[in-house]
């Protein structure tokens, strides 16, 4: 490997090379890419992911039914060609809640993804960019919010700001974020001794710059891993939180409070088809964001040549 | 090695001490007081009264003050009065204790136990039917909310076969036997369990099949010793030493599956003490409950260090 590597460490003069430059097969992206294709694994999930995304983005227009109106003549029917997985007791069609509340599992998995990977990166990189007293308050805040007992303090938190699905996202993606802020911080304390970045700051780049547009890049990888399977445990605390009833409240459908809803014994045993739907299609998207994120790790290692 | 825990030991106090705080602000944030919690709409008082009793409980203090005053309370061991209940929170905590101890005993033993072997097996069998079924059910055992668990094995094996019964500790209305109290831990153990197992499997089968690499397993093959012998004492003593971090950063995961459990299962633990305090929006025991669960964390941290420690020579304590 004569090009950078990920972990380029700082003791190896590879990164820049003195005389020919050597034959450059690909670059670093193409090749995470040609691997993941490779991932059959990582390929069916990312199939089935983006088939679930359809089904909730067209909610409304693949569906026969209104997601909330009851129907007082159909109350608790089993699946039928009418109602594709049938009613609930007071008649609304579960096919339109369950597809509807796909969208609040995945936008809630993305929302607070994005929140907890902005808040890694940038505790992160500033921390191993700059290193002595910030780098040390900075990891000691991260230890903290790490020791929190996460499920704990989040249902305290949400209960606090009142549940909603705006709260939960809120939440989620304000504990998430500790784990990703120590690899980036790991990245970048090798990175920043790297002779492209030395050359940088020679040349006067300013430190923002140098963070952002020199640095960063080269982490994208492993925040990357880390962004999917945060999406797949953010999928569960929202469903888990909806299920408490502390997430998404009724009458908006979630996997979540579908679960909470069917949860008595009587309706467990009476009426299957009320929570085996939600509940496996939670399983198959964390499931399918868990085989891409395993892809992904794969298609990105640096020690793997595939 | 004393010297390493004392110090592991000094590096936590500063931790918990921002824990508090935190509990702290967070149960202020909460909507209500303990004055609040005493009046009634049937009954209400004047507004003087309300005033009176705060300034007797210091709740007109500034925030600081009231900091310090509960801290004080809280280092004596006492966390206040249950809003709802009007009893000591460490009553009630103390009551819930063993029902949640016995659940997330047995699932974690079980989980080890099991999750260990199959890990061991499905590295020693790389490559084999036996390991892509096992790391596929891994995966799975990852991506299934613990409550859906929950439910599918209440719908099977309580209403369906009715082998084991729904809900509960023990059959209300009977003397306390053993057995009915292990047929109604099974179920709620079970769903603990099978999560954490797959956790457990395979992080073994990851930390084997690193082992399996390394040049002093080829060398005691080469030595033309028994293969048990290689397995036992080569692999699986050093594949060990990683899984004990994992065992212990799994404690605090296992508390948080045991707050959907016991809700499902109505199994009277601090997991279903603490929900209902959340939906009540008790403010002494959430605190009390939190900064339990605080301390669960931080000392399990700390022993998984410590364990750490001991089973790898090679970490230098100081």
């Amino acid at each position: 490997m004569q090009s950078q590597t990920l972990n380029a460490s700082p003791a190896e003069p590879s990164v820049v090379q003195i005389g020919p430059r050597p034959l450059r097969s690909e670059s670093l992206t193409r090749r995470a890419l040609r691997r993941f294709r490779r991932h059959r694994l990582a390929m069916f999930g990312l199939l089935v992911l983006n088939v679930l995304i359809l089904l909730s983005a067209l909610a409304p227009q693949i569906s026969r039914h209104s997601p909330y109106d009851f129907n007082l003549q159909a109350r608790a029917v089993e699946p039928s060609g009418e109602h594709w997985l049938g009613t609930d007791r007071t008649g609304r069609d579960l096919w339109a809640r369950v597809v509807l509340g796909g969208r609040v599992s995945l936008s809630v998995g993305i929302v607070a993804v994005a929140l907890s990977t902005t808040l890694g990166v940038a505790i992160g990189s500033l921390a191993g960019y700059f290193g002595g007293t910030l780098d040390m308050l900075l990891m000691r805040f991260t230890d903290m919010v790490m020791t929190f007992p996460s499920l704990i303090i989040l249902i305290t938190l949400v209960a606090v700001l009142e549940p909603s699905i705006y709260n939960s996202m809120l939440a989620i993606g304000l504990l998430s974020w500790p784990g990703l802020a120590r690899i980036v911080r790991g990245q970048f304390l090798s990175l920043r001794q790297a002779e492209f970045v030395t050359a940088a700051h020679c040349l006067g780049v300013p430190a923002w710059r140098i963070i952002l547009l020199h640095i960063l890049p080269n982490t994208l990888g492993p925040i990357i891993v880390a962004a999917t399977f945060g999406m797949g445990s953010a999928i569960l605390l929202e469903a888990g939180l909806s299920f408490l009833g502390l997430g998404v409240q009724p009458p908006q459908p979630s996997w979540g409070n579908m679960l909470r809803d069917a949860a008595s014994p009587t309706t467990l045993e009476s009426m299957p088809w009320m929570w085996v739907p939600p509940g496996v299609l939670i399983i198959i998207s964390v499931l399918s964001v868990n085989f891409i994120g395993d892809g992904l790790r794969d298609a990105f290692d640096p020690r793997s040549d595939l | 090695m004393l010297k390493y825990i004392i110090k592991r030991v000094l590096v936590s106090i500063p931790l918990l001490f921002a824990i508090t705080v935190v509990v702290f602000a967070l149960s202020h944030l909460m909507p209500g007081d303990a004055v609040l919690a005493m009046t009634t709409d049937q009954a209400p008082i004047s507004e003087e009264l309300i005033a009176i009793r705060r300034g007797q409980l210091g709740l007109d203090q500034p925030l600081p003050v009231q900091y310090v005053n509960w801290m004080q309370q809280v280092l004596q061991g006492n966390f206040g009065y249950s809003y709802v209940e009007s009893t000591p929170v460490n009553e009630m905590i103390a009551a819930r204790v063993l029902p949640t101890l016995q659940l997330m005993g047995t699932s974690l033993i079980f989980s080890i136990v099991v999750g260990v072997l199959l890990g061991l097996v499905s590295a020693l069998r790389q490559y084999s039917v036996l390991d892509y079924a096992l790391t596929i059910l891994g995966f799975i055992g990852v991506s299934v909310p613990v409550f859906f668990l929950g439910m599918i094995l209440v719908y099977v094996f309580a209403l369906r076969l009715q082998w084991f019964p729904t809900s509960g500790m023990r059959t209300a209305g009977e003397p306390y036997s053993l057995v009915d109290n292990l047929r109604h831990l099974f179920l709620p153990a079970l769903a603990l369990a099978i999560l954490r197992t797959a956790v457990f499997m395979r992080f073994t089968r990851d930390s084997v099949l690193e082992v399996l690499n390394q040049d002093y397993v080829r060398t005691a093959r080469a030595k033309g010793l028994r293969l048990w012998t290689i397995n036992w004492r080569h692999i699986f003593r050093n594949a060990m030493i990683p899984i004990v971090t994992v065992i212990g950063l799994n404690l605090p995961v296992l508390f948080a599956g045991a707050v959907f459990i016991e809700t499902i299962f109505q199994w009277p633990g601090i997991g279903l003490l603490f929900i209902g305090a959340v939906n009540d929006r008790d403010a002494p025991v959430i605190m009390g409950l939190t900064l339990i669960f605080a301390i669960i964390v931080l000392g399990s941290n700390l022993l998984t260090d410590i364990a750490y420690a001991l089973v790898d020579p090679r970490i230098a304590y100081d």
